[in-house]
């Protein structure tokens, strides 16, 4: 007993408040009409056997034999006509009101709980588009608003949630604006770090050039050989900075066809097949087609790979190991690139995905940004988790889209 | 959903209510159509089936004229164009002091008489040898539908101030209905 409770308790708590209402409408339109109505019929019939008895109609018909004139005769006979008519008609008006009531029942019951959808439906249809319209604001759709209400407290609802989400709105860009300057701040100030370092040795040279040129040092064409090649190699990283620059800045939309990603990934996985450790590749089927520009996740995920072989080859572990696992849900694809390298801090790996940011000594802080870019431009979500020493974990989520 | 939930749950319970009363009222329907052909006429048969349902019956015994109607049409199947019309009445009448069923009909003076109910409503609901039309009027080269519906005419109700009900109701207000097969008219047309 207890359990049917508590079975009742919970589906009537999973109910929707118009089904709530809906359902006790209907309980009390039937509570209500039902009884009326079985009642009524009840009575009618009760009424339709009243003052119906065949000892009547026999004394009636026995009176027609024993009237003693053709007066009398005619009067008993009408009398008995009428009694036989009264007898059916009283039956036949009992049945039509018992269909009436019927009738009338079914139609109050079909209008009232109508009606009462409709009214329901109406009261409770603002309360249905906050509910979405809430549901649209936390999966980041600020834009949405819904259409003001007059009059009443739905419509001084209404009008807060939209002051709230015109404030949410407004929070989130000035976030981003702070973020993006922030951003160039520190892009710039990178930028200008890079371009300094290879300046001071170019001012050295042209520096020591200028001193044995005025000297008319002997040595003076050696010295031009060396100071050139100085030069021309710190001019050739001024070059590679402005060309990284130039890629992430002009990085295009990707094109969008609908694919099976298993062929791209074991494609990437071919090109590292001499590379030691070798990457290993684990799909947990099905894994559906969805919509991804190849040719960008190729690069997003050679380039994460190849993070993951360096910092193998930079724990100098002989057991060293990349593994790629793919799996998918109802809505998503799962990609994640493990391996056991030399991990990364928690400092920095809050600012893995900045533009120029990079622990490596030749690493120019591009590649790991346009990862992220390439996941992002494709609606998809990257995280890493990382234990120094350890190892680390990138974890890729795409939405499958019909 | 919610609202189908609804309709179902009030439907349910007109069923449940509908069931609670009963009621006796037979449906009147027309048993076979026989065409029969005389010398120089074309006749037809036909029999009502649950005419008198118990209530119809006990009027009738209170000493209630009850008439039926009948019409029959005959039809050109081509065009469905009317040949002929023909309305015949028939009128039961119970004689409350000699306790006997008087039958009328309107094609013949003759008057049936007799004492048991069950003979008297069954002679009021059989038309026997209805005359519909004269051979000479049929076209051999066309073919014929006979088309049959009957009503039930009013009657005084002395027990309701001699008001004057439609006796209709006792068939739902339905008119029981038949048409025949098309046949030839050769089958059925004179001689030359």
């Amino acid at each position: 007993m207890n359990h049917i409770n508590h079975h009742i308790s919970k589906h009537s708590q999973d109910m929707s408040l118009p089904t709530k209402t809906f359902l006790l409408l209907v309980i009390v339109v039937l509570v209500s009409i039902i009884p009326v109505t079985l009642y009524s019929i009840t009575a009618s019939k009760s009424l339709a056997s009243l003052g119906t008895d065949t000892a009547i109609d026999n004394a009636l018909d026995s009176s027609i034999t024993l009237a003693v004139s053709a007066d009398a005769k005619n009067i008993a006979t009408l009398a008995l006509k009428k009694y036989r008519q009264g007898t059916v008609l009283r039956e036949t008006i009992v049945s039509q009101v018992v269909l009436f009531s019927i009738a009338y029942a079914a139609i109050l019951i079909l209008v009232v709980i109508l009606a009462g959808y409709l009214f329901i439906s109406r009261i409770t249809r603002p309360l249905k588009e906050l509910t979405a319209a809430a549901r649209l604001i936390a999966h980041d759709k600020l834009t949405y608003r819904i259409a003001p209400v007059k009059g009443n407290e739905i419509g001084t609802l209404v009008d807060a949630f939209n002051t709230m989400a015109d404030n949410l709105a407004t929070a989130r860009q000035e976030k981003i604006m702070a973020e993006r300057r922030a951003t160039w701040q520190r892009v710039a100030r990178i930028i200008a770090h890079e371009i300094k370092n290879p300046l001071t040795p170019i001012k050295l040279s042209t520096e020591r050039m200028y001193e044995k040129f005025i000297s008319e040092s002997k040595d003076f064409p050696a010295v031009i050989k060396s100071t050139t090649t100085t030069i021309l190699s710190e001019i050739a990283n001024l070059q590679k900075l402005v060309d990284s620059f130039h890629t992430y800045a002009k990085f295009p939309d990707p094109v969008l066809k609908q694919h099976n990603i298993i062929p791209m990934i074991t494609e990437v996985i071919d090109l590292f097949k001499g590379e030691l450790p070798s990457p290993s590749l684990t799909v947990i089927e099905p894994v559906p087609d969805f919509n991804f520009d190849a040719s960008q996740l190729r690069g997003a995920l050679t380039n994460l790979i190849k993070n993951s072989l360096e910092a193998i080859a930079e724990s100098k572990r002989e057991n060293g190991f990349v593994s790629i696992s793919v799996s998918s849900d109802k809505t998503s694809i799962h990609i994640s690139v493990a391996d056991n390298g030399m991990g990364i801090t928690l400092e920095n790996q809050a600012r893995l995905f900045q533009p120029y940011f990079s622990t490596k000594k030749n690493g120019n802080g591009i590649g790991l940004a346009l990862t992220e870019r390439i996941i992002s431009l494709h609606e998809g979500s990257i995280s890493c988790a990382s234990t120094p020493t350890i190892g680390t974990t990138f974890s890729l989520s795409f939405p499958i889209k019909a | 959903m919610d609202f189908l939930a609804g309709l179902l749950i009030a439907v349910k319970s007109l069923v449940f209510v509908g069931g609670y009363v009963s009621t006796d009222k037979s449906t009147p329907t027309f048993t076979s159509v026989e065409i029969i052909t005389k010398t120089s006429q074309i006749a037809f048969s036909c029999e009502l089936e649950h005419a008198f349902s118990s209530e119809l019956a006990k009027l009738s015994v209170s000493g209630t004229t009850i008439p039926i109607n009948l019409f029959a049409e005959l039809r050109c199947k081509e065009n469905d164009s009317l040949l002929i019309r023909v309305i015949v009445k028939h009128s039961i009448l119970f004689d409350l002091s000699s306790r006997s069923f008087t039958l009328q009909k309107s094609y013949t003076t003759r008057e049936d008489t007799t004492t048991v109910i069950d003979t008297a409503l069954r002679h009021a609901s059989t038309f026997i040898q209805i005359p519909l039309i004269n051979r000479n009027q049929i076209s051999a080269q066309r073919s014929y539908y006979i088309s049959i519906y009957a009503i039930l005419g009013k009657a005084t109700m002395e027990a309701m101030n001699n008001n004057i009900i439609d006796l209709m109701f006792f068939w739902r207000y339905k008119r029981p209905f038949v048409r025949t097969q098309a046949f030839p008219g050769a089958s059925l047309a004179q001689k030359p």
